[in-house]
């Protein structure tokens, strides 16, 4: 009887082990993802994670009532240098990857979103954490960031609906356009 | 397949103006993507190519607050007053909208839907 008594407690304390374990290997590996500390943007949401918290979450469905609540760090973005020949600013990093990985418009420089909302929210992400500057002859918000680039929330386009203009610190020029 | 770098940066500027108002640091801006220029070769390169397509009836220039505000001036006296504009800045790499914008004529508005149309291969 007793040694069914311990090969029952064995059994349980192995059974423990292994929950543990489990819970252990899931906790870890949202951690590392969390860790990625990068702006993404998959095509249908604009996300900003930050070593050991998820910051910025939104879906592109505007039907989607729980949503994460937003909290913006600034973009602090820069842009780098590389060899080839014409693409001198596009590093993998921030403002850059997110206008990389958005939807190409007609022009080289255009890049799309869906929604008024969707552009808000990109907007908000690139001008967080930087100091806005009065531009009488623009029709919108202009920021100064700390990297150098610059960008601005048009209030009108000839497309219709509001604008992104990016200035990269070496001149280049983004629009950001609803589709 | 026509793309983006077979433009002329005449037919750049047109096919843009097709989707949106085009401002100064846009012209400036192409010019910079396609080669590695100095701002003092950029500018009377952004110059000439803005006083080409104004005197060839293609854009007009003017102002963008509350839609595109055209400048009641001549297509000539236009392209004088963005040289007298820009030339004088220290730093000519303008942000959006200091100098001016523009907008297509019906001219340049079927030259740059002919542009768009050929990339797109129809």
């Amino acid at each position: 009887m007793s040694s069914i008594r311990c090969l029952c407690a064995a059994t349980w304390r192995r059974l423990l082990t292994a929950v543990v374990a489990i819970v252990l290997v899931t906790s870890i590996s949202q951690i590392r993802v969390v860790h990625a500390d990068a702006y993404t943007y998959d095509g249908t949401a604009v996300a900003r994670v930050e070593t050991g918290v998820a910051t910025a979450t939104r879906s592109a469905s505007p039907e989607v009532s729980d949503r994460p609540t937003r909290r913006v760090e600034s973009s602090s973005a820069t842009w780098g240098t590389s060899t080839t020949p014409g693409r001198s600013f596009l590093a993998t990093n921030n403002v850059s990857s997110i206008l990389d990985s958005l939807p190409r418009g007609r022009q080289s420089n255009v890049r799309t979103v869906e929604s008024d909302a969707d552009l808000q929210d990109l907007f908000d992400l690139f001008s967080a954490g930087g100091t806005p500057v009065s531009r009488p002859s623009y029709d919108g918000q202009w920021y100064q960031l700390e990297d150098g680039c610059q960008v601005g929330i048009r209030n009108d386009s000839n497309s219709g609906g509001r604008t992104i203009d990016v200035r990269s610190p070496d001149g280049r020029i983004w629009k950001v356009h609803i589709v | 397949m026509s793309t983006w770098d077979d433009r002329t940066l005449i037919e750049d500027l047109v096919a843009r103006c097709v989707d949106d108002w085009v401002h100064d640091a846009e012209v400036w801006g192409e010019i910079a993507r396609r080669a590695e220029l100095s701002a003092e070769d950029r500018l009377p390169i952004a110059i000439g190519v803005i006083t080409f397509a104004l005197l060839r009836g293609l854009v007009i220039a003017g102002d963008v607050m509350g839609g595109f505000q055209p400048w009641d001036m001549s297509p000539s006296a236009s392209a004088a007053a963005i040289a007298h504009r820009w030339l004088p800045l220290e730093d000519p790499a303008v942000l959006p909208g200091d100098i001016c914008w523009f907008c297509n004529t019906p001219a340049g508005d079927e030259l740059g839907r002919a542009v768009l149309a050929r990339e797109a291969g129809e």
